[in-house]
């Protein structure tokens, strides 16, 4: 009999968590919204579709983001970071109502622009009965004409990889390019590769690893552009 | 006069090839367009596992497709999973063919995906629960929410 139960009981559990009604199919666009030199009253906008053959409401809600020591995007949504986005930027709405295969335009406002660099992200969530998604929408606005402040640290070589760091001091966000020249044992050049860090954020360091042939003995990194916006 | 003819014939040679070029020219028409990053997203239904005692594991596949023209990154977090007071423990997904308890804290589940092109990408997640006799009888609810976001 308690067997019974307990059988009963976890079987409820997982089917109120994820039982739903139909299945829903959004897009939104551009997800990455980049712009420098950005003044209190600038405006941006995103536009949301409905792909699915249900009307839908779509739940908007702003929050920061950074980046840690690998790339990553790491959401900041504690409540001092809520509040000083809805303090920089302004929604015009909070819910998004779409018809069935109907498309529309999200409004997001710059109030302020007492910032060197502002990391936002706006949050836009299906409201359905399914398993709950959401998209990131990214900000990355500077208020700084200059560009970012790159540098590279020196290189671990171990075996057939490399790791290197690179650091942003500037104010806004960029990307590194540069070369890796690869020497063989007799210390020749035997190939040179093109290698790009991805965006490093204002004030962060971003980890960079590249698998080496096993023929290199040594490397050496090149900077090619110092402080590429994408 | 000969020379005279001569030289209009060249005149008017270059006027026709001058023509024809500024013809041509105006028939090249320069497009310039701008493709924006996007995301989309196939919400799954539902995912049902069937009831289990204590001790016992149930696995279903949730299947979730993205379409993105860029780097895309996939988390996911729990909400109202290990609290006090709800369901303390037992319910774990596969990542790369390993098993990870569900957490409050968001999980990178993919890193670095790559555009997926027209046809999309669909990913099968398993979930594994399994009941345990640290939870006590009775009704628990959280949510387990998916974010899609494009790679920095």
């Amino acid at each position: 009999m308690i067997r019974a139960v307990g059988r009963l009981v976890f079987g409820m559990v997982v089917f109120l968590l994820a039982c739903g009604t139909s299945e829903a199919t959004v897009s939104v666009s551009p997800v990455i919204v980049e712009a420098a030199r950005v003044q209190a009253g600038q405006s941006f906008e995103i536009t949301c579709e409905n792909w699915g053959e249900q009307d839908l409401d779509l739940q908007l809600s702003l929050a920061l983001f950074d980046q840690d020591e690998r790339g990553r995007v790491v959401f900041l949504e504690d409540v001092e970071a809520v509040r000083r986005a809805k303090e920089v930027l302004n929604l015009d709405r909070e819910v998004l109502f779409l018809e069935t295969q109907a498309k529309s335009i999200v409004r997001v406002e710059l109030t302020q622009d007492d910032f060197d660099h502002l990391y936002a992200v706006l949050f836009v969530k299906p409201k359905q009965g399914g398993v709950p998604t959401r998209f990131a929408v990214l900000f990355l606005l500077s208020t700084s004409e200059s560009q970012a402040n790159l540098s590279v640290s020196s290189g671990v070589q171990e075996g057939e990889a490399l790791a290197f760091t690179v650091h942003n001091k500037g104010l806004r966000h960029g990307l590194w390019e540069g070369e890796l020249h690869l020497f063989d044992a007799s210390d020749q050049l035997g190939e040179r590769r093109k290698v790009t860090s991805g965006v490093v954020l204002a004030g962060r360091s971003r980890g960079v690893q590249v698998s080496l042939p096993h023929w290199v003995q040594r490397v050496e990194i090149i900077s090619d552009h110092w402080g590429q916006s994408r | 006069m000969a020379r005279h003819f001569l030289f209009m014939g060249f005149l008017c040679l270059a006027v026709l090839f001058a023509l024809g070029t500024a013809v041509q020219a105006a028939n090249v028409v320069t497009f310039q367009v701008e493709v924006l990053p996007g995301l989309r997203l196939s919400n799954p239904d539902m995912l049902i596992f069937v009831p289990v005692a204590p001790g016992q594991t149930d696995i279903q596949e949730l299947n979730l497709t993205v379409w993105s023209n860029i780097n895309w990154e996939l988390l996911v977090k729990a909400v109202g999973y290990g609290v006090e007071g709800g369901l303390r423990g037992g319910m774990e997904m596969s990542n790369s063919g390993a098993w990870y308890e569900l957490s409050e804290e968001s999980t990178v589940i993919q890193l670095g995906q790559p555009p997926t092109g027209p046809d999309g990408a669909t990913l099968r997640i398993p979930f594994r629960l399994t009941g345990s006799y640290e939870d006590a009888p009775g009704n628990y609810s959280f949510r387990v929410e998916f974010t899609v976001v494009p790679s920095l």
